[in-house]
C-alpha cells in the first residue's frame, strides 16, 4: 500500500512536472547513426529514468545503424521505427550527412529536407519527436581525410539547421553541438592531449554523458534528485522526494534512516574525473543534497550505511552539499542499474541487429525444391524466435523500472570529528 | 625431452598418410577470428569436394571471432561454443587453430599463457577426443615483423612461445600438429632471401594467396589428402573400358568415334600437382584424335600418345568448371556457418527464448545439411573424333 502511494506520488510528480515526453507505458525509440548505435547516450538515459523515476515504465529500443544518414533512414524508417509502434522517438543523425567536408549549402538543404521527412514519418505514425543536433567531431584525433580542421564547422551549421527544423514542427530539440564543442575546447585548453572522441568521430562516455544530458534536457526530464533538510535544533526534517525516520541527534552525532523517490543516475567514473569540475551538467545531472543546520561548528564526517561519503564544515552543510558525484551506496545502486540497461541494450541489439533476414540464407540461394521449402520454415522459425526475444526484452525492461525501495533505504550518520 | 617431442610429432604426422576423412564423416574446423577469414578453409572443403566427389564428407568452418585466449580470456566461454559449433555438428575430424588473433605487443607471462591459452586448449582436446573426435591442431602463424611492425620483438615471442605451446599439447594429449609457424616462417626467411620486401602478409597481418595456398597444402596434407590417381582405360579394338578412381561405362566404338561414360569417384584439382588424371585409348586407328569431355574440347592427341596414356590437364576440362562450382558453394555454406554460429549460438542467453532458439537452429543445420546434399558434377561422356 504505502509502495504503491509512493508510486501515485512519484507519477503525479511526474505529470505536474511541466509534461515530460516520457509517461509510464511510453515506448521510445533511439534513432541515429552509429553514434547512437554506441549504445552509451542511449543507456545513460534509461538509467536516469529507471533511477530518477522509479516505478515508472518505459520500454527503451535503440535503433542505430551505423553509417546512416537521415536520407538513409528515409526508405527505413516504417520498417525500423513505425513497427515498433513508439510513442517517443529521438533521431540524432547528421555527422554522416555532412559527409565530412566543408559546408555545402546544398548538403544542408537535402539534410534538413530528409529531416523534415523523418519528423513527419514519425508524427504520422502517432509519436512525438525530439530531436538531437549532430554533436561534434575532434581535429586532434580525427582520421585528416575524414575533416580535419573543417568539419566542426559543418555540424554546426547543420545543428542550427536542426534547431530551425524544430522549432517549426514544434519538437524539443537540444544542440549538442554547441555543448559538446564548449566542453571540448575548453578541456583542450586546460588539459593538452585531451579527447572524449578517441576516434575522432565516436565519443567516449564523456562524450555520451553530454548527450544524454542534452536528451534528457529536450525530453523535459532533469530534475534534482532527493533531497533533505534536517534542522538540528528542531530535530525536523524536511524532505523532498524521499521520507526520513528514526532522525536522533546528540552533540557530536545525528543518525536517520532515508528512502529516496529520486536517485542520482549512473555516471560513468572516467566521465566524473573529466568533466566533473569543467562542466556543471554533470552536477545538475546529479543534483542530491544534504543540508543539515544546526550543527556546532567544525568538520563533520558522513557515512552512509558502510560508506564514508566525505568530510563537510558545518557551514558548507548549513547551505547544503551535493553528494552526488561523491561516491556511496547510491554508486553501486546506479552501476547495478547500468549494468541492467547494458544488458538489455545488447539483448534487443542481438534482435535488431543480429537476427536480420541478411544472417539467413535466402531465397536465391536455395536452388533445390528442399532447400526452397526450407528456408520458407527457416523465415517462420526466425519470426517466431524474434517475437519471443522482443517479449522477453520488453518484459524485462518493464522489469527494470522497479528499485525495490529496500534497495534505496539508507542509515545516515554524520559524526563529528574531533 | 624435447627430441623426444619432435620424434613423437613425426610419428603422429606420418600416422596420417592415409585419409582421415571417410564417405559420410564431417571435418569441422574451429578456431579464432583468423580461421574466419575462410580463405585456406575454402579451399580445403573445394579440394574435399572435388577428390570425393558425392562421398559426403562435409566441412563446418566455426569461427569464434574474438576469441583470442590471450587477450579477451573469458573464462567458461569456450566450453559451450565447443558444444554448440562443433560437438553439435558431429564431426569426424577436428582441426583447432587458435592464437592467430589479437596478438598482444607486450610480453605475455607464461602463468598467464598457461591460464588463457594452454589451459582452456587443452580441455577443448581432451573434450573433443573423449567425444571420439580425431583432433588436429594447428599452431599460430609466425609473424612478419615487416608487415606489422608493431608486433616486432615482443609479439613475435609471443607467437613463438604460443606456437611451442601448441606443440607441448599436442604432445601430452597425442594429437597430430600442423606446424604452420614453421612452414610459414621458412617460406618467409626463404622468399626474402630472394626477393627484398616478400611477404606471405598483408599490411594487415592476413595471409597472401600465396601464403593461402600453402597453409592449405599443409592441412591437405594432415588429412591425407596427398594425390590421386585417376586412369581410364578403354581398349577400342573390343569396346570396353575400366578405371581406377572411376568407373567406365557405355563404351561405343565406330569408324571415326569413340564414346564412353566415364563416372569419376575421385578429381583433380588444378594446383594439385600431385594429382593425376589419366586416360589411356589402345586399338585406336592411327594418326591425331579430338578429345572432347563434355562440351569442352581439350585438343587433339596422336593415337601413340593415348595408347600410352595422356595426363589430362587439372584445369582444363569440366572438372574444372565443378571445382570452380564447388569453390563458390563452400565459400557460401562456411559464411551459413559462422552466421548460424554468430547468430544463434554466440548470443546472450535468453531462457525464456531458448525453444525457438533451438527450433531455429535445428532448421538452419538442416538447410547445411541439404546445401551440403548437392552433388557437384562427376560424370560426363567422353569424345574421341579422329581428325581428317
Amino acid at each position: 500500500m504505502r509502495r504503491t502511494l509512493c508510486l501515485f506520488l512519484l507519477l503525479l510528480g511526474l505529470a505536474l512536472h511541466a509534461a515530460p515526453l516520457l509517461q509510464e507505458g511510453d515506448r521510445m525509440v533511439f534513432c541515429g547513426d552509429s553514434i547512437t548505435d554506441q549504445m552509451i547516450y542511449t543507456r545513460l538515459v534509461m538509467d536516469y529514468l529507471a533511477l530518477r523515476y522509479p516505478g515508472v515504465h518505459v520500454v527503451f529500443y535503440n535503433t542505430g545503424i551505423s553509417g546512416s544518414t537521415a536520407g538513409g533512414w528515409k526508405g527505413g524508417f516504417a520498417d525500423h521505427v513505425l513497427a515498433l509502434k513508439p510513442t517517443v522517438v529521438s533521431i540524432c543523425l547528421g555527422m554522416n550527412d555532412g559527409e565530412y567536408k566543408p559546408f555545402d549549402q546544398q548538403i544542408a538543404d537535402g539534410y534538413a529536407a530528409n529531416m523534415s521527412d523523418l519528423v513527419r514519418q514519425a508524427k504520422g505514425g502517432g509519436a512525438k519527436v525530439v530531436l538531437l543536433t549532430p554533436g561534434v567531431i575532434d581535429d586532434d584525433t580525427i582520421n585528416p581525410t575524414r575533416g580535419k580542421g573543417i568539419y566542426n564547422d559543418t555540424l554546426g551549421k547543420l545543428a542550427t539547421t536542426i534547431e530551425g527544423l524544430a522549432a517549426r514542427e514544434g519538437a524539443p530539440v537540444f544542440n549538442i553541438h554547441t555543448l559538446m564543442l564548449d566542453v571540448e575546447t575548453r578541456a583542450k585548453a586546460a588539459t593538452p592531449g585531451f579527447t572524449m572522441i578517441p576516434d575522432g568521430v565516436h565519443p567516449a562516455p564523456p562524450g555520451h554523458v553530454l548527450m544524454a544530458y542534452g536528451l534528457l534536457k529536450a525530453l523535459d526530464l532533469l530534475t534534482p534528485a532527493a533531497s533533505v533538510t534536517v534542522d538540528t535544533a528542531t530535530r525536523t526534517t524536511v524532505p523532498a522526494r524521499c521520507t526520513v525516520t528514526d532522525l536522533n541527534v546528540t552533540a557530536d552525532k545525528v543518525t536517520f534512516t532515508r528512502t529516496d523517490a529520486a536517485l542520482p543516475t549512473y555516471l560513468p567514473p572516467e566521465a566524473v574525473t573529466a568533466l566533473g569540475k569543467l562542466t556543471p551538467v554533470l552536477a545538475e545531472l546529479n543534483d542530491y543534497r544534504l543540508t543539515v543546520t544546526g550543527l556546532a561548528a567544525g568538520t563533520w564526517a558522513l557515512t552512509v550505511e558502510k560508506d564514508a561519503v566525505g568530510t563537510f564544515t558545518a557551514d558548507e552543510l548549513a547551505h547544503g552539499v551535493n553528494l552526488g558525484l561523491l561516491p556511496g551506496p547510491w554508486t553501486r545502486l546506479a552501476k547495478t542499474v547500468d549494468d541492467r540497461a547494458s544488458l538489455a541494450s545488447r539483448q534487443y541489439y542481438r534482435v535488431y541487429h543480429g537476427l536480420g533476414a541478411r544472417h539467413f540464407p535466402q531465397v536465391a540461394d536455395a536452388d533445390t525444391p528442399t532447400l526452397q521449402a526450407l528456408t520458407g520454415e527457416m523465415e517462420t522459425a526466425r519470426q517466431a524466435y524474434i517475437a519471443k526475444l522482443v517479449t522477453a526484452y520488453e518484459a524485462g525492461e518493464r522489469a527494470r523500472a522497479e528499485i525495490p525501495a529496500a534497495a534505496r533505504t539508507w542509515q545516515w550518520t554524520l559524526t563529528r570529528v574531533p | 625431452m624435447r627430441k623426444f617431442s619432435w620424434l613423437l610429432l613425426l610419428a603422429c604426422t606420418i600416422g596420417l598418410a592415409a585419409p582421415l576423412l571417410k564417405p559420410g564423416d564431417r571435418l569441422v574446423v574451429a578456431g579464432d577470428g583468423y580461421v574466419g577469414q575462410h580463405g585456406v578453409t575454402v579451399r580445403v572443403a573445394a579440394a574435399l569436394a572435388l577428390h570425393h566427389p558425392g562421398s559426403g564428407i562435409t566441412v563446418r568452418v566455426a569461427p569464434m571471432n574474438n576469441l583470442g585466449f590471450l587477450t579477451t580470456g573469458l573464462p567458461g566461454f569456450f566450453p559451450p561454443l565447443l558444444d554448440a559449433d562443433v560437438l553439435s555438428v558431429k564431426p569426424r575430424v577436428v582441426v583447432l587453430s587458435f592464437g592467430a588473433e589479437k596478438i598482444k605487443a607486450t610480453p605475455v607471462a607464461a602463468a598467464y599463457r598457461q591460464q588463457w591459452f594452454t589451459t582452456p586448449l587443452t580441455d577443448a582436446v581432451k573434450r573433443l577426443q573423449a567425444a571420439g573426435v580425431q583432433v588436429l591442431l594447428t599452431t599460430p602463424p609466425c609473424l612478419d615483423p615487416d608487415a606489422q611492425p608493431a608486433l616486432k620483438g615482443a609479439g613475435e615471442a609471443n607467437q613463438a612461445a604460443d606456437a611451442q605451446a601448441v606443440r607441448d599439447i599436442a604432445v601430452a594429449t597425442t594429437v597430430p600438429v600442423i606446424d604452420l609457424y614453421a612452414l610459414l616462417h621458412d617460406a618467409s626467411t626463404a622468399g626474402k632471401a630472394v626477393t627484398p620486401g616478400f611477404s606471405l602478409y598483408d599490411k594487415g597481418g592476413t595471409l597472401t594467396t600465396n601464403g593461402q595456398a600453402l597453409v592449405t597444402n599443409e592441412l591437405l596434407r594432415a588429412l591425407g589428402e596427398t594425390g590421386i590417381a585417376s586412369s581410364a582405360t578403354i581398349d577400342a579394338a573390343v569396346g570396353t573400358g575400366k578405371g581406377e578412381g572411376c568407373t567406365v561405362t557405355a563404351v561405343k566404338v565406330a569408324d571415326t568415334t569413340v564414346t564412353f561414360t566415364r563416372d569419376d569417384t575421385t578429381l583433380p584439382l588444378a594446383w594439385m600437382d600431385a594429382d593425376q588424371y589419366m586416360v589411356k585409348v589402345t586399338g585406336l586407328r592411327a594418326g591425331p584424335w579430338k578429345l572432347a569431355v563434355g562440351d569442352v574440347a581439350l585438343g587433339a592427341f596422336t593415337a601413340d600418345a593415348l595408347a600410352a596414356g595422356v595426363a589430362l590437364p587439372r584445369g582444363g576440362g569440366p572438372w574444372a568448371v565443378a571445382a570452380t562450382q564447388a569453390g563458390e558453394r563452400a565459400g557460401r555454406a562456411e559464411g551459413f556457418f559462422a552466421e548460424r554460429c554468430g547468430t544463434l549460438t554466440h548470443v546472450i542467453p535468453q531462457p525464456d527464448a531458448e525453444p525457438e532458439r533451438q527450433a531455429l537452429l535445428a532448421k538452419f543445420d538442416a538447410f547445411l545439411d541439404a546445401y551440403d546434399a548437392h552433388l557437384i558434377p562427376h560424370a560426363w561422356t567422353w569424345t574421341l573424333t579422329k581428325e581428317p
